[in-house]
């Protein structure tokens, strides 16, 4: 029986089609503005791609902000559910994820089987999102998916007074003008944002084993600083987008077979 | 006996001679990326008004962000404890300011000119004159002009994102839904003024209120603040130099009581180069 989860965040939606627990295929594309025509071609790629005898045998389970707009969701499942059962589906292990995203961090405590035992997130403040380092491509003019690997040359990352984007701006573009370089700079943007995730998981005292997904996974600069903060190693899947969709996909079919 | 009182803030510095009881010269400008010639200009020019020469005042005192970086100045206090002077001397009935700066935000409770209480924002842009400088510069409007323009909406319309960043991308969005700028500014100042007002509800306000910073110029911003608080604020002739006026009052207060010891030779006050 195939399932797919479909995860439509703001920036980037992803969809993952299961068999039985085991993973067939998986794509992301970026949220177009339109969630509704986003999710229908997102489901179209995967019908090209599959077997099925047409679009009604295809059984979707939808999250993430856009959830609703998917005409033909089966249900609109909880993102930060999908988020823990996809990452222990991958990390059994894990009790602690972060998960980076293009509007938010979030912090979820998960057990054993995958099921939520505490969360926070943070929502309202950029410079906890994908969107801060957005904002610092632009004005260093590093290519968003070269910063991480720019800033891991650093010696010494600058210090910061602020932790709020918009006033980092301001800093970063002072610095630049005093001749720091862009890994230094890099480097102490980071630890802004590493700063901001080691805050939200004190609310919620973390324990075990913790994984890192979203967008945010992706950056090595963000990863290694996140982990000299917490001063310990972290998991990262290896497609650390699509750990929501495949949550969606495992609860999916588990409400199928009730 | 002239006294003077310079407060640099991250945004404007602002410079106030004070002779008996009594302003005698004022300048306003810009703090730019060079604070410290910047000041000393800022100094310079105050004097030159009245024609005084640095030796002629009896005490300067250095007050805001930048004030470790005045070094013609006899003593440096911080901005909560001018602001709670120079509102005081204004407006003697005052019991709360509310004080927008380009990069902070700020609640004090004063008691006879001193201060009793305070609360402060200068970790996030929401609710500070920067949060302000970003819309403006989306909206494509001069930041001096959001008040008038609010004042023109019949239908604010919510921005529901505390981060200014946040909020400029859901700006944007507005704008290309059609909604008309009017609106959008009046939203915007209904949010600021609702992040101010909560920060300030901390200390328990009390009437009168007075609002002080670049922020109490914002005609549209200071009416969403009394919508909020439900009574009516006070608004000082130039509320960008209440910080600069306490700096001042203070200098003469600790001169005549003999508190301080001036060093005039100590002051420096370099030269500007003719470009400046």
């Amino acid at each position: 029986m195939y399932v797919l989860g479909l995860d439509v965040g703001s920036v980037v939606t992803k969809s993952v089609l299961m068999d039985d627990r085991k993973i067939v295929f998986s794509n992301t594309g970026y949220s177009s503005g339109d969630f509704q025509s986003t999710a229908s071609a997102m489901i179209d790629a995967v019908l090209e791609r599959v077997d099925l005898d047409g679009r009604d045998s295809l059984r979707v389970f939808s999250t993430g902000c856009g959830a609703e707009m998917v005409p033909s969701s089966k249900a609109h499942l909880n993102d930060i559910s999908c988020q823990a059962r996809g990452v222990n589906y991958l990390f059994p292990s894990i009790r602690t994820i972060i998960e980076i995203s293009g509007r938010s961090t979030k912090v979820i405590k998960v057990d054993g089987q995958g099921r939520v035992v505490n969360f926070a997130t943070s929502e309202r403040c950029a410079a906890s999102s994908g969107k801060f380092l957005q904002l610092i491509s632009r004005i260093t003019g590093i290519d968003i998916d070269r910063m991480g690997e720019v800033s891991l040359r650093s010696k010494k990352g600058v210090k910061f007074t602020t932790g709020c984007a918009v006033f980092a701006e301001t800093e970063v573009i002072s610095r630049i003008a005093e001749g720091i370089t862009v890994e230094d700079i890099l480097a102490g943007v980071y630890e802004i944002m590493a700063n901001k995730a080691f805050n939200l998981l004190r609310g919620i005292e973390p324990e075990g084993d913790i994984a890192v997904t979203g967008g945010g996974a992706k950056d090595s600069g963000l990863v290694r600083a996140i982990e000299r903060r917490l001063e310990r190693e972290v998991y990262v899947p290896k497609e650390p987008f699509i750990t929501a969709a495949l949550g969606a996909a495992l609860i999916g079919e588990e409400r199928l077979q009730e | 006996m002239y006294f003077a009182g310079i407060d640099v803030g991250s945004t404007v510095t602002k410079a106030v001679i004070i002779k008996d009881d009594e302003i005698i010269s004022v300048i306003i400008r810009r703090t730019g990326a060079e604070h410290r010639r910047l000041t000393n200009k800022v100094m310079e020019d105050v004097l030159a008004g009245p024609g005084l020469v640095l030796d002629q005042v009896g005490c300067i005192i250095a007050t805001g962000y930048g004030r470790i970086n005045v070094p013609f100045s006899d003593k440096q206090i911080t901005e909560i404890t001018c602001h709670a002077k120079g509102v005081n001397w204004l407006f003697p009935s005052a019991k709360t300011i509310i004080d927008i700066g380009g990069q902070d935000t700020k609640g004090i409770k004063v008691v006879n000119g001193k201060v009793q209480d305070f609360v402060m924002n200068d970790k996030c842009a929401a609710g500070t004159g920067r949060f302000l400088e970003v819309i403006a510069e989306t909206l494509g409007v001069r930041l001096e002009d959001l008040g008038e323009l609010s004042l023109r909406s019949k239908r604010p319309e919510l921005v529901s994102s505390t981060c200014a960043l946040f909020a400029d991308e859901e700006v944007t969005g507005l704008l290309a839904k059609g909604v008309n700028k009017h609106d959008i500014i009046a939203g915007i100042h209904h949010g600021v003024a609702s992040r101010i007002c909560s920060m300030v509800e901390r200390l328990k306000i009390e009437e009168d209120v007075v609002v002080t910073g670049g922020g109490a110029k914002n005609i549209g911003l200071v009416s969403a603040i009394e919508r909020h608080l439900n009574l009516s604020v006070l608004n000082p002739p130039e509320p960008l130099i209440t910080g600069a006026i306490g700096a001042a009052l203070l200098a003469r207060e600790l001169f005549d009581k003999d508190r301080i010891v001036v060093k005039k030779e100590e002051r420096r006050l370099e030269e500007s180069r003719f470009f400046d």
